[in-house]
């Protein structure tokens, strides 16, 4: 009896737009320290392609009008644009490496002087062609959940995940994003850990500006400590780890969200009669016979099985609410997974093995060392407190996971439509979900 | 109860502490125990005072592990999105009760801005709400502040009436607390023509005694429109309607209250809010049959025999004959309770016609026409399943018809409370 309109929601709508390239609007975090080097060859490839297609596109629009050839040739011509003017950029610093290698003196440095600022515009022109490259991922727009649930196997991974939890706090207020507290689960074992470690079972963040998924969806994985824990009698190094997820969330209170929950073509909608609630409380008459402090509450989903329970508030709606946004982004994280492992499928086999998956490790903090290693960009830092304090050097090793990620948004971007080609000479499965 | 494991206990001592080991007793789980000190903290941390930290925390768990329920030691419920002020005394809010006023003013919210939109916006026109037996004053408030904000332009006329004199002080003490803390807009005064034009008010009085009870029912909002002397027009005509008659009232039998409540509830919170007095219910019995024995309704006579704990329903039933609310919506016991008030309502030949509509029903359905009226059961657990219903049919026993009406809410739950919505009156969720 849900009177749900079928209508074309924000999200289900940019769903169905995917592999489109819209352009991404830059973050105010990630512009200023990206390197040229951070453009990966495979971007330029894909922009160099799509100026020829460009090219051919204009050329036979010339001599006849057609409008999805014409339409095609609209969304293209920010990324020829793009590209135009990194190569003339490109010219003009080769220009002045040239100049550079002049006898006259004068003009050696002239062009010394202008180098800089060449090279610099040189880096945001590049910025510029990757953001019209990227395809933009559906959640990219919305605010997220940041959960911590350490591993198996004792204090240690509990007493990580409260560092790890202070590190997205302190990277939020560094950054300017607001952060609320969720969910702070202490673990029954109280024992205190390094620097006043806490003890956790499970915490939940919510960073809560428009684009905080986009931000932080490089976060999700394992991630992994080693260093001698303040209980280690012997000084023997240990590995322990903590699993991160990152969910996309709505706006409290917002219009599209409510609009969402009632479209069953969501991603986000939930339908109440597949949930199981239960109040953690004994079984009993409820209403004027107890006055129980319990506000706890667990909702089950059931086809899938994902179990969200809150208890932190003493009000039981704060704890409902809570559980039931918690339940529908984890559905909707779940339901895009399995949507990419589908297009998965569609791609060469050749990719999957930079796919991460939840299993794997993303990242390793080592203390002895000092040290950060990012296992998917590569990147090593030193300074492990400023790290773990969210400060710059974290800035850093998040930016190269970006930079990362769009890469290989890219190349799957790429394989998928080379493999769709194929299917449409076959006359395959091209329409799988979302075509309208 | 079962009792407690040592082991249990010991454990708590020596993963929790000293403090939680007061608390484990009554909160016999862990992670209850862990949940329930954490909030005393936070309650101490917020509010200040020149007793050390720890003193004070000691000094909480140890009244908690006493066995008064948290909301007296730290003084105070959520509701809502609001914080009630508890006090020993006072009933203290139920979360069942918190889960349908959010579902009741939902109702409202929809409704009224679907209306809103067609015809005039008559905003001038309050919206009026009266709760009986109000205790803390939770559900006006709660209504109050979800109205405000959902509906900003809507005139409100809210009030609260109980006959405990320490009810109504807290539930004035609750506005202004509330109020404080910017979780409403303030109240207007009467005199303030300002618009929208919003009032709250609570009063004691008695339900059971119309002296008292018949001058605050029967002017829904005299106050409203001045203070001049209109108020002898009558009642069910025109402006004066409530839109909604609401109460939680007492409905638990003596031997219930011995038996199926818990001993927290017993020892700490007032069996005048839990426990009809049986003085009364001889007393009302009498004064009911007075009311109504009509010659073309002799039928009553059998119907009317009810239960001791249901004393405030007939009350309240006799209140919504007279008065006839769009809406009412009163918070009942169990599944059973419930069926027998619906059963009061089916009984009677005129509240039957002023919320079923009379006689046809259509069997296997809910889709009645718009503005047909409506009985309803809701169960616990409405938020988030707001799409959830069950046909239920009942028999009335009079001439053994059956007839059927729509249950709401997680078929888990517990039946909790029973709504009636007039005939011509549409709710738009
Ligand atoms: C179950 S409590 C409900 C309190 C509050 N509405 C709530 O939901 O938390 C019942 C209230 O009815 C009041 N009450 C009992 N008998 C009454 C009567 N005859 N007239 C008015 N109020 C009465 C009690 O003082 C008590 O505050």
């Amino acid at each position: 009896m849900l009177a749900a309109p079928w209508l074309c929601r924000s999200c289900a709508h940019s769903l169905r737009r995917s592999g489109v390239f819209v352009s991404l609007q830059l973050r105010k975090a990630s512009t200023a320290s990206q390197p040229l080097a951070g453009l990966p060859p495979v971007l330029l490839d894909r922009a160099r392609k799509l100026a020829a297609e460009h090219k051919q596109l204009t050329k036979q629009l010339e001599s006849e009008y057609e409008p999805t050839a014409a339409k095609r040739a609209g969304e293209i011509s920010k990324v020829v644009a793009a590209l135009q003017e990194l190569d003339k950029a490109k010219a003009a610093l080769d220009e002045l490496n040239g100049l550079l290698e002049s006898d006259d003196a004068e003009l050696r440095q002239l062009a010394n002087d202008d180098l800089d600022a060449t090279k610099k515009h040189l880096e945001t022109l590049g910025l510029n062609l990757s953001a019209t490259l990227t395809p933009k991922h559906p959640f990219a727009d919305m605010p997220c959940l940041i959960e911590l649930h350490p591993g198996p196997g004792g204090t240690e991974g509990r007493h990580f995940a409260d560092t790890l939890f202070r590190m997205y706090q302190r990277y939020c207020e560094n950054k300017g994003y607001s952060a609320r507290v969720i969910s702070y689960q202490e673990a029954e074992d109280r024992t205190p850990g390094l620097d006043g470690e806490v003890p956790i079972s499970e915490a939940i963040l919510e960073v809560t500006d428009p684009g905080a998924f986009a931000a932080f969806r490089g976060e999700a994985g394992m991630h992994r400590v080693q260093r001698i824990p303040a209980t280690e009698k012997q000084g023997r190094t240990h590995t322990s780890a903590v699993a991160v997820w990152v969910l996309p969330s709505f706006p409290e209170n917002s219009t599209d969200a409510e609009n969402d929950f009632n479209n069953p073509e969501s991603d986000f909608y939930v339908d109440p009669t597949e949930v199981k609630s239960e109040k953690m409380r004994a079984s009993g008459a409820g209403g004027q016979h107890v006055n129980k402090t319990e506000s706890a509450i667990r909702l089950t989903h059931i086809p899938t099985g994902i179990q969200v329970s809150m208890q932190d508030s003493r009000s039981q709606q704060q704890n409902r609410e809570r559980a039931w946004r918690l339940l529908r982004s984890r559905i909707a994280s779940l339901r895009r997974e399995q949507r990419e492992a589908q297009a998965k499928d569609l791609r060469d086999s050749v990719l999957s093995q930079s796919q991460m998956s939840r299993g794997d490790k993303i990242r390793t903090y080592n203390y002895q060392q000092d040290r950060c290693t990012d296992h998917r960009s590569g990147l090593d830092v030193h300074n492990l407190p400023n790290v773990l304090q969210g400060g710059e050097v974290l800035d850093k090793v998040i930016n190269s996971v970006q930079s990362w990620l769009t890469a290989m948004d890219i190349r799957n971007l790429i394989a998928q439509e080379e493999a769709q080609a194929r299917g449409a000479v076959g006359g395959s499965d091209k329409k799988k979900k979302g075509g309208k | 109860m079962p009792r407690i494991k040592p082991q249990l206990f010991w454990q708590g001592r020596k993963k929790l502490g000293l403090n939680a080991a007061k608390l484990l007793p009554v909160c016999r789980t862990l992670e209850s125990t862990a949940n329930e000190l954490r909030w005393i903290k936070q309650h101490v941390a917020e509010t200040p005072s020149i007793i050390p930290f720890g003193a004070r925390v000691w000094k909480l768990c140890d009244r908690r592990g006493k066995g008064l329920p948290l909301a007296y030691v730290l003084g105070n419920q959520p509701f809502g999105d609001l914080e009630i002020k508890c006090q020993p005394g006072v009933l203290i809010p139920r979360t069942e009760t918190e889960s349908y006023t959010i579902h009741l003013s939902n109702i409202l919210r929809h409704s009224l801005s679907s209306s809103k939109s067609e015809s005039d916006p008559d905003q001038h026109q309050p919206l009026n709400i009266i709760d009986l037996c109000t205790g803390t004053g939770c559900i006006p408030l709660l209504l109050y502040s979800q109205l405000s904000r959902s509906l900003p332009l809507q005139s409100l006329n809210i009030v609260g009436v109980d006959i405990s004199q320490k009810a109504i002080n807290l539930s004035r003490q609750n506005l202004h607390h509330n109020l404080h803390a910017h979780r409403f807009p303030r109240p207007s005064s009467p005199r303030d023509k300002s618009h929208p034009q919003r009032l709250l008010h609570f009063h004691k009085a008695d339900i059971f005694s119309p002296t008292s009870l018949d001058p605050i029912l029967s002017t829904p909002s005299s106050s409203s429109t001045s203070s001049s002397s209109s108020s002898s027009s009558s009642s069910s005509t025109g402006t004066g309607e409530w839109d909604l008659l609401t109460s939680n009232p007492p409905y638990i039998s003596p031997s219930g209250f011995a038996l199926s409540t818990s001993r927290s509830v017993r020892n700490w919170e007032p069996k005048l809010a839990l426990v009809p007095p049986v003085e009364r219910v001889d007393l009302h019995q009498k004064h009911f049959y007075d009311h109504w024995y009509y010659p073309d309704n002799e039928i009553l006579l059998q119907t009317v025999e009810y239960q001791e704990e249901d004393v405030f329903y007939a009350r309240l039933l006799e209140i919504a004959r007279t008065y006839r609310p769009k809406r009412v919506l009163m918070e009942v016991g169990d599944m059973e309770q419930a069926k027998r008030v619906v059963g009061m309502v089916l009984g009677d030949g005129k509240l039957r016609g002023l919320y079923f509509g009379n006689g046809e029903v259509t069997r296997g359905g809910n889709e009645r026409g718009a503005g047909a009226g409506a009985v309803q059961i809701w169960r616990d657990d409405l938020v988030g399943f707001e799409g959830y219903e069950e046909i239920m049919e009942v028999g009335v026993g009079v001439d053994g018809q059956k007839q059927i009406i729509v249950v709401k809410g997680h078929p888990e739950g517990h039946g909790r409370s029973v709504y009636l919505r007039r005939v011509g009156v549409v709710d738009d969720v």
